[in-house]
């Protein structure tokens, strides 16, 4: 098998519960099934670029705010690095 | 006796369950396969029906029925949804699922029918034709009835668990 295979971490949970929306109303959004959201959050589906980008589009964020191929940092302490490299 | 409880869907099913039906769809259909070859082996070789020919094909029934109801369960059930949706509705992982299930199957074909073709070879060299070819026309029957299901039989077994609940919506999907 593929054991290789390249991670990608997402804030999609994240993302999700600050907008208040269920897996089914961002699954109906982008246009995939509601468990696709679910496998996606989980890590267990790497989404295709198409997906990516309509995701993108549907937050009003850069892809690489969302996906990430290394750990993300939660959005609380970036936001708080961010501030403290403004000052 | 097929029981209603054993045709009933039983939503949410775990990927276990489903396999275990898989499971025995492939088994029960592998002694049909079997039985169905002896009764041709069995009626030829006499020219009439005996002990043997009946017991073959009381066998081929059974796990012929036994099939029927593994498959019809699978198909029935809410896990199967992605095998009832046409292609062009499923989102990308769905049609992966497809793809995984189209290639596993491609490959068992390719498994099946090379094995005719050594059974062939084989019978050949034997110098029994009307004898075995009887019994390898009775097996083509059954192989296509069995490949219809096949890729409905894989869905079922990639598709990993359903996690979120949603029943009624998985039901429309």
């Amino acid at each position: 098998m593929n054991s290789d295979k390249l991670t990608i971490y997402n804030r999609l949970p994240v993302l999700r519960a600050e907008r208040g929306l269920s897996r089914q109303e961002l699954a109906d959004a982008v246009g995939v099934n509601f468990q696709t959201i679910g496998y996606l959050e989980r890590g267990d589906y790497n989404p295709s670029l198409e997906l990516a980008f309509k995701l993108s589009e549907y937050f009003n964020l850069p892809i690489e705010v969302i996906f990430s191929t290394k750990p993300l940092k939660p959005l609380s302490l970036a936001l708080l690095e961010q501030k403290e490299k403004a000052a | 006796m097929i029981s209603k409880s054993v045709l009933k869907p039983k939503p949410l099913a775990s990927q276990k369950v489903r396999r275990r039906w898989v499971f025995s769809y492939i088994i029960s259909f592998s002694i049909a396969l079997l039985s169905i070859v002896l009764v041709g082996w069995s009626y030829v070789e006499t020219a009439a029906a005996n002990n043997f020919f009946w017991m073959s094909l009381s066998i081929f029934i059974v796990s012929m029925l036994a099939a029927v109801v593994a498959f019809v369960r699978l198909l029935s059930s809410d896990y199967a949804v992605l095998a009832r949706t046409p292609i062009s509705k499923l989102d990308e992982r769905q049609v992966l699922v497809h793809y995984r299930a189209t290639e596993i199957c491609f490959h068992t074909l390719s498994i099946i029918f090379c094995l005719i073709a050594v059974y062939v070879f084989f019978i050949q060299i034997m110098g029994l034709p009307l004898l075995n070819q009887n019994a390898l026309a009775q097996f083509f029957g059954t192989t296509a009835t069995f490949i219809t299901g096949l890729k409905i039989a894989m869905i079922a077994w990639l598709e990993p668990d359903l996690i979120e609940e949603a029943p009624a919506k998985i039901a429309s999907a």
